[in-house]
């Protein structure tokens, strides 16, 4: 049976599946003795109350985005990267401790001094993110271990040491809380930032704009460079891709290398757009849910934009059940996105294997 | 002086093995299938919290493992569906697994006992605590032994092994590898529920939200870091649970040094790793492990 | 009465006819060959008459019984055994896990299980380790297994699909003579095959099956291998100009390939035979290894299609892009626009059906395939060809285009290896030839240089300790 050649190019069947399961979670809230149809205003209403709830969720698109990205790249050169919850973390970690730190070797005088520092605190924890990823490559590229099991391990590894290295060495002085002290006030200059005045000082941040620019950067990467078909050659049939000549080495780095930066990406729009510094357990998996990200997209860069806006508004409106219901707390947003996982993957292979006959 | 520390290590080692050396158990039965599973923390989850409820309400401890381990059962067929029916991928539900556990538990324990926290001691209702350590020992042996004898001397457990090997020669002998695979994740799902009613009645007195504390994954990484054999995994389990006593005990003994809580948490994880790098365990992972049938 | 009857069978996949009203008959203890071209139906029959497919219309009877299997389990219980072309073995896991694997679903306790092995062991001749796992079994001892496994459940009527595809001649000669005692045995046998010369030696009974249809079935004794390869094929094969006489003027160049210490030829095809498994892999891993040390341009027509050659969720015209992206891409950017026009040439030149550039790669049947990548591979006018298998898994009439197109190229002065197991295809088309035999080159020796048993006894391993012949 012959695809038919829409533009779009897109299976309706991960949308379907999307709704299924939020359909499914509505019926759920019933056993709990919520009305399906107060739980569905909640969630589909929340981001929309005020400036500051849409901010909000406009930063979580942000992170839902990257993440969606981090996971969609490998996953086309034939890796099914779920590392990206440890990079973001550890990326996290080094811009805090960078944040507090490196105003000394630039100062913070001048407007020059501070965007240099920024963008050494970015610099690095990009890098710290890319190696966090390479470090799976290795493992792939040379010991063939199956890369979920390595990035299960290091999520665990890098989690743990970054609370070590936070609470022992970063703790703030001024707070119970496991965090990090705050970065320099001068590096806080997002706080300034047009989008984020414009969201009543939500979390959002201009980040957003560099995660939308991302995606369309990645589209064209995907599309129209030779780097680009070679990565989904090797997805699709790594034997033939090497035996023409792509190296396995090269596409495994290259993969792993973006998805890292872009987790990097998450931990920098945590830490230098929203709080300004390290909160042990900040992440709320955007690691893993963005896989759900690029599964609803089906990996299209473009389609991301409009996916984990969506998670976004799901994810938003269940924190928001902890107040407006009696008996669901916002653990529900757990419920709610593991059914939303069921369905969309569910969808996508049904498809895929009528497809296939 | 020193035989008490090293009775009681022992002693403390094979106790907080216990629910990992279940969770490890369940793992190897679902990967020998040719299951990957990552979603045993979810059935420990469930199990903990189920036990630790039934206990409570029933007044019985056996009940209350019982139902754990049967619930997890139900609980996993949402797996076996998506995965066996639907052909999905099983990472992906696996993760969905583990959010939908977090996320449910502590919904259902609102309803039942308007709490988001623990659930009420079971000491409270009665239990001793010695026959609970009677009825924990004896199911262990049970499950050990049994386990064993299903997966190296059964016909089954040889299906099992092709089912994760080559699925092919299965069918021609008009064995489903589906039904197979079914069986082996339920059966694991219901070994693992047994380890987290440990956790919750005979570890703790209670359930706790998330009390496994990725003990899941440390089941994991200790059946391939024993390259997908039952016996080395129980080994290596042992040997995760000695690192995490001997910093407890060092600790209780004050013997000068402490290592921090994290590195010894890292401990299982960097191990496999190392283990990955050093020894050709690649090889020996089931050959049809995640493949769709 | 016959022992299996076919009347009208007919198997239809959507539009596709796979059968079309096939009636024949298989008489009890012959040997039945069944035969014809890749995709001439033959497989599909055997599935039909084992269970995993059913017949859309037509119906079988066994014994005298209508006969109708859901699935192989029933196969199995009306004694049909079938041992597959391709083995279902478990590399990690040992041929007495294999023997209890296949008994399962009876109770026969393991003493007797070794009994029973043991005994059909000892008729055939046969021995060899039971408790070492599969992956150290060579490849015929892995065959050894699959039959039996087979012959383990005692089954009447034994099927063999392509049972010589990997066997080199010596041990096809066993596999001969092994298919005469299980029929001294009681068996009836059912022989798929392409392999004239052995299903003239072998069968009482041929059936030939052309394009789904069943052109002839009649006693081995009223066909010859001419009747028998016209009926398959449905028109006389054509013969392939030759036009090798004419090398004495040429002015060739030598290849000096080091690692292999073998000097090839410009106007030159240099044939490479050998059973498989004997070191081909790693010789076009060196070979393949060095010319591109040496930035040779190279058309690589692989060994194996679907592994080294195609995209099949990508189009025809991705296809052709990811091959050659050096040549369409500036400053890492693609350049796409004139690639549209090169394949459809490509498509026409090479009668590529169904002629559409923008098709899925994996919605092209097997031939159609293989015609776009020798296109693929010759489009650059490439100074070496690799061609490997060439005509495995096609018809015919592909075979000859594609015969006729690699004596093109080296008349054209292009160095031609051409590596395959099917020993006609060597001498018919090379200038000189290799052996490999477990790693080891044996020549290169000339066209008429060896008898047919010389090359044959080399391929076997005759001249294993030997250094010189």
């Amino acid at each position: 049976m012959v695809y038919m050649k829409i533009k779009l190019n897109y299976d309706f069947s991960s949308i379907i599946g999307f709704f299924i399961g939020v359909a499914l979670s509505s019926i759920l809230v019933i056993i709990f003795k919520e009305n399906p149809a107060d739980v569905l205003k909640v969630l589909s209403g929340s981001f929309l109350q005020s400036k500051f709830d849409l901010g909000l969720t406009l930063f979580y698109t942000t992170c839902f985005l990257f993440a969606g990205l981090a996971f969609s790249i490998p996953f086309k050169a034939g890796l099914f990267h779920i590392g990206s919850e440890g990079q973001i973390v550890i990326s996290a970690m080094v811009a805090a401790i960078m944040g507090q730190t490196v105003f000394n070797f630039f100062g913070v005088v001048s407007a020059w001094q501070i965007a240099i520092g920024i963008l050494s605190i970015v610099g690095i924890s990009v890098l710290t993110g890319i190696l966090a990823a390479q470090l799976i490559a290795v493992f792939k590229v040379f010991k063939q271990s199956h890369e979920v099991v390595v990035a299960i391990m290091l999520n665990f590894i890098l989690t743990a040491f970054a609370t070590y290295v936070v609470l022992h060495f970063y703790q703030n002085p001024e707070s119970q809380n496991p965090e990090s002290g705050l970065i320099h006030p001068a590096y806080q200059n997002f706080k300034s930032d047009f989008i984020k005045t414009f969201f009543d000082q939500s979390a959002v941040s201009s980040f957003l704009i560099v995660a939308v620019l991302t995606s369309i950067v990645v589209w064209f990467f995907e599309n129209k460079t030779r780097w680009g078909l070679e990565l989904k050659a090797y997805g699709e049939n790594s034997s033939a891709a090497e035996r023409m000549g792509i190296s396995r080495a090269k596409i495994n780095f290259l993969a792993l290398g973006l998805a890292g930066t872009f987790s990097a990406f998450v931990g920098l729009t945590e830490v230098l757009g929203n709080s300004y510094q390290f909160k042990v357990g900040f992440s709320p998996s955007y690691g893993f849910l963005g896989i759900v990200v690029a599964l609803l997209a089906q990996g299209h860069p473009i389609g991301m934009l409009v996916s984990a806006f969506i998670m976004a508004v799901l994810h938003k409106g269940a924190s928001d059940l902890d107040l407006e219901t009696q008996h669901l707390t916002r653990d529900f947003s757990k419920v709610l996105q593991s059914l939303i996982i069921f369905c969309v993957a569910g969808a996508y292979y049904i498809n895929y294997r009528r497809k296939k006959s | 002086m020193t035989f008490e520390i090293l009775m009681s290590l022992l002693f403390a080692t094979v106790r907080m093995s216990l629910p990992i050396l279940y969770a490890s158990t369940g793992g190897f039965l679902s990967e020998k299938s040719g299951v990957p599973q990552i979603a045993l923390e979810a059935y420990l989850l469930v199990g903990a919290f189920t036990a630790a409820s039934v206990s409570y309400t029933s007044h019985s401890i056996i009940l209350g493992f019982l139902s754990a381990g049967l619930v997890c059962v139900l609980f996993a067929q949402i797996f076996n569906y998506l995965i066996l029916v639907l052909k999905a991928n099983s990472i992906v539900v696996g993760t969905g697994l583990n959010l939908l556990a977090m996320g449910f538990i502590p919904i259902v324990s609102k309803l039942l006992f308007d709490s988001t926290g623990s659930t009420p001691s079971i000491e409270s209702a009665n239990l001793s605590h010695q026959s609970t350590f009677y009825i924990v020992t004896i199911i262990t042996i049970l499950m050990m032994c049994s386990m064993y004898w299903l997966s190296e001397k059964t016909t089954w457990g040889l299906q099992i092994k092709f089912a994760g090997e080559k699925s092919e020669a299965l069918k021609s002998v008009g064995v489903s590898p589906v039904l197979r695979r079914w069986q082996a994740v339920s059966l694991a799902a219901f070994v693992t529920g047994l380890g987290g009613a440990i956790l919750s009645n005979y570890l703790a007195s209670s359930y706790s939200p998330l009390m496994s504390a990725g003990r899941g994954f440390i089941a994991l990484a200790a059946v391939i870091f024993a390259g997908w054999s039952l016996r080395k995994t129980w080994i290596v389990v042992l040997f995760f649970g000695l690192t995490e006593s001997l910093q407890i005990q060092i600790q209780n003994f004050d013997l000068g040094f402490k290592i921090p809580n994290e590195f010894v948490q890292m401990l299982p994880y960097g191990a496999t790793l190392v283990a990955l790098l050093v020894m050709k365990n690649k090889q020996l992972a089931p050959k049809e492990m995640g493949s769709v049938l | 009465m016959s022992l299996i009857e076919f009347k009208n069978i007919s198997k239809k996949f959507g539009q596709f006819t796979a059968l079309s009203d096939i009636s024949l008959k298989i008489e009890k203890n012959t040997i039945h060959s069944i035969i014809g071209e890749n995709g001439a139906g033959k497989s599909t029959l055997v599935k039909i008459l084992v269970g995993i497919e059913q017949a859309s219309s037509g119906e079988m009877s066994l014994r005298g019984q209508i006969y109708r299997p859901h699935s192989a389990r029933d196969a199995f219980d009306h004694k049909i055994g079938l041992v597959h072309q391709h083995f279902q073995l478990a590399d990690e896991l040992t041929g007495w896990d294999h023997l209890k694997l296949v008994v399962s679903n009876q109770s026969l306790n393991f003493e007797d299980l070794q009994k029973k092995t043991n005994l059909i062991l000892n008729q055939f001749g046969w021995s060899f380790n039971l408790n070492e796992r599969i992956k150290t079994y060579s490849v015929g001892e892995q065959q050894r297994l699959e039959i039996l496994r087979v012959l383990i459940l005692e089954p009447e009527i034994v099927i063999f699909d392509e049972p010589t595809a990997v066997l080199s001649p010596d041990e096809i000669q066993d596999f001969l003579n092994f298919m005469f005692k299980l029929k001294e045995r009681g068996h009836t046998l059912i022989l798929i095959s392409h392999k004239l010369a052995e299903i003239k030696k072998v069968s009482d009974d041929v059936t030939i099956l052309c394009r789904g249809q069943l052109t002839e079935t009649a006693s081995i004794e009223n066909l010859t291998i001419e009747i028998m390869a016209e009926k398959m094929i449905g028109r006389k094969q054509k013969s392939i100009a030759h036009n090798l006489e004419k090398q004495k003027n040429l002015q060739k160049s030598k290849l000096s390939i080091q690692s292999l210490n073998l000097e090839l030829m410009t106007y030159e095809i240099m044939g490479v035979a050998g059973v498989e498994g004997n070191g081909q892999s790693q010789f076009i891993d060196q070979l393949l290894t060095e010319l591109k040390g040496l930035n040779y341009s190279i058309a690589d027509i692989s060994e194996d299609r679907y592994r080294f050659s195609i995209y099949p969720k990508q189009s025809l015209i991705d296809n052709f892009l990811i091959r050659h992206r050096y040549s369409f891409s500036n400053l890492g950017l693609l350049n796409k626009t004139a690639v549209r026009e090169i394949v459809n040439e490509i498509i026409i030149k090479w009668d590529v059906r169904p002629q559409n550039a923008d098709m899925l790669m994996g919605d092209l049947s097997g031939g159609n395939q293989q015609k776009y990548v020798i296109g693929r591979e010759l489009w650059h006018d490439p100074n070496f060809i690799l061609a490997a298998h060439p005509s495995r898994g096609v018809d015919i009439g592909a075979q000859e285009q594609i015969h006729q197109a690699l004596i093109n190229e080296a008349s054209l002065g292009k160095c031609v290896v051409l590596l395959s197991s099917d020993l006609d295809e060597i001498l018919k088309l090379s200038h000189r030839f290799i052996i490999l035999f477990k790693g080891r080159i044996f020549g290169p020796f000339l066209k008429d240089q060896l008898s047919l048993n010389q090359i044959s006894q080399i391929m076997n391993g005759v001249y294993e300790n030997k250094i010189e012949l």
